[in-house]
Formats: structure tokens, sequence, C-alpha cells
């Protein structure tokens, strides 16, 4: 019994040693076994100071030694040498739509017409989203005579926005006007309570209120 | 803490508006399509609302930076930014001729 009592706790032992071998020791921090981030993880602002060293041609290395130093996350230089070659992808993307936007800009100038700024820019979108296809099906003079309908329906509504205009400031006069008219009629009526004869020239300014025709003329 | 927090977030709408500016540099003098810059920025890993890119849109138009292109959008009352370009203020900025509190690069 004891035998058995001794070699199960000796195999309890062997156990957990061989579990505890099996467990990998514990990094400390700072220690190159510490594990690295994938560029997705980084912080925003890790992230933005690494577009703006790419930008600048900077190397990995001294980009993870920034960022590092910037916002203690740790990054290996093959994570952000994989960003960058998917960067400098998109960077030549739009390369490519801002010179072929140039050149079908060039090339419709050369023919005599010209296209907006809007056009411009809604080529360039186009092409940056490589919807080529559709760029090539689509006419640019029908684009250009759409932009040129749009620009008339503004101007069309400013037209219609200075008409409104105006008509208020027609209601507004005659507004006035009248208003001008009632004071003349009151003060010809006080002058009448009061005792006054009316004179010539205030006997026609009511006809020409109340819009009374001469009869004599 | 609270302060700190503040701060931190100033600051990341200040380099947006700075990465915006960038953006807009390399088409200058040319428009570039709302769209379009925020899909830029979002290869740049800002990705922006429309809410978003059209408020610091708007405080670079309002400090002359930036221009504007304009629609108003009958269906939503709402008056949309369509398309913007770097003004010769922004390319001052750009070249650190100028500084602004708002915008960092």
């Amino acid at each position: 019994m004891k035998h058995t009592t001794e070699s199960k706790q000796t195999k309890r032992r062997k156990q957990t040693t061989s579990s505890l071998s099996l467990q990998a020791p514990k990094a400390l921090p700072g220690s190159p076994q510490q594990a690295y981030i994938s560029f997705d993880e980084l912080s925003e602002k890790a992230k933005m100071h690494a577009m703006m060293a790419l930008d600048r041609h900077v190397l990995p290395a001294s980009i993870t030694r920034s960022i590092n130093l910037l916002t203690h996350e740790k990054i290996a230089p093959v994570e952000i040498e994989k960003f960058a070659k998917q960067y400098a992808a998109t960077v030549q993307a739009e390369r490519d739509a801002r010179d072929r936007t140039h050149c079908l800009a060039q090339r419709l100038l050369a023919e005599g017409d010209e296209i907006s700024d809007f056009l411009h820019a809604a080529l360039q979108e186009a092409f940056k989203a490589k919807r080529d296809q559709l760029v090539n099906d689509i006419d640019p003079l029908v684009l250009e005579a759409a932009e040129r309908r749009r620009s008339e329906l503004v101007l069309r509504r400013k037209q219609v926005q200075l008409a409104e205009r105006r008509v208020r400031v027609s209601e507004s006069k005659l507004r006035l006007d009248r208003k001008k008219a009632r004071a003349t009629i009151q003060r010809l009526e006080q002058k009448a309570r009061r005792g006054g004869s009316l004179t010539g020239k205030e006997v026609q300014r009511i006809r020409e209120i109340y819009g009374i025709c001469d009869e004599k003329k | 803490m609270a302060g700190n927090s503040r701060e931190a977030q100033s600051l990341i709408h200040d380099i947006r508006r700075g990465e915006i500016v960038w953006v807009l540099r390399q088409d200058y003098p040319h428009l570039i399509t709302f769209r379009h810059l925020q899909l830029a920025l979002r290869d740049r890993n800002i990705p922006l609302s429309q809410h978003d890119l059209e408020e610091y849109l708007s405080y670079l138009e309002e400090s002359r930076y930036a221009r504007c292109e304009r629609f108003f959008d009958e269906r939503e009352s709402k008056d949309r930014i369509i398309a913007a370009a770097l003004t010769a203020r922004g390319i001052l900025l750009f070249d650190r001729k100028l500084t602004d509190p708002g915008v960092r690069f």
C-alpha cells in the first residue's frame, strides 16, 4: 500500500514537473521575447507617424524605433516593410490616376475642348477606383454637357432668387406708398376737422390716391 | 486625467487636418472630390465619416487653407461639400512658412 501511495505521489510530481516544462518561460518586460504587434494593431498615432515616415522614405528599422519611442508599441521591421509595399502600390495607383487624367485633359484641350475642374476631379476619382471600362465607355463630351447643364441650373436658380427679391422689393415699395397715402389722407382729414379748407393741390392729391381721373381731362 | 485625454484627442484632430492638407497638396491646384479624399485618407489609415471630414474641411476653409465646392442637397436640406482644393495659403502652411495651432504635420 505504501508502495502504491509513493508511486502515486511520484507520478503526480512527475506530471507537475512535465507540465511546468511545457510552459514557456515568462517574458520579462523589454526582453526580446516580448511579442511584436502587427501594423493593424498599432494605435492611430503610431500609424500616422509610420505613414509620414514612409512618405519621407525613412527605413523600416528607424520607423520601428521611432514608434517604440513615441508610443511604446513594438512592431517588427518586417511588418513595416510589408505595409510599405502595399502603401507604395497605393501611391503608384494614385500617381497613375493623376497622369491618366492629365493626359485626357491635354488631349481634349488639343481638340479644342476644355474640361472643368469638377469633371477633372471626377475623372481622377474614376481612374483611381479603376473604373477604366466605365470611363472608356463614357464620352467626355457628354459629361461636359451634363456639367454645363448643371451650371445652367445653378444660374437659373440664382435668377429665380433675384426675381423673388425684386418682387419682395416691389411689395415693400407698394406698402410704403400705401402708408404715405394713408398719412396724407389723415393729414387732410385733420385739416378738414379743424375747419381748414382744402386747396386745389390737396384735392388733386386725393384723386391720385384713390385713382380718380379728372373728368375735364 | 480628463484633461490629458482631451489634449490627446485634440492632437489627433490636428494631425488629421495635417493629413488632409497633405492629400490636397498632391493634387494642387486641382479639385479633388469628397469621396476621393475620403478614400485617400482611408488608404492612409485614417477612416473618417462624412460628418467628420466635412468638419475638418470646414475648419480648413474658414482658415482659408482650402476651398470647398458645395452643393445643396434638397432631399436632406443640407449643404454638402462635394470637392475641395488647397489654396495658396494652404501651400504656405504645408511648406511650414505659416503655422496654425489646429493643424499639425
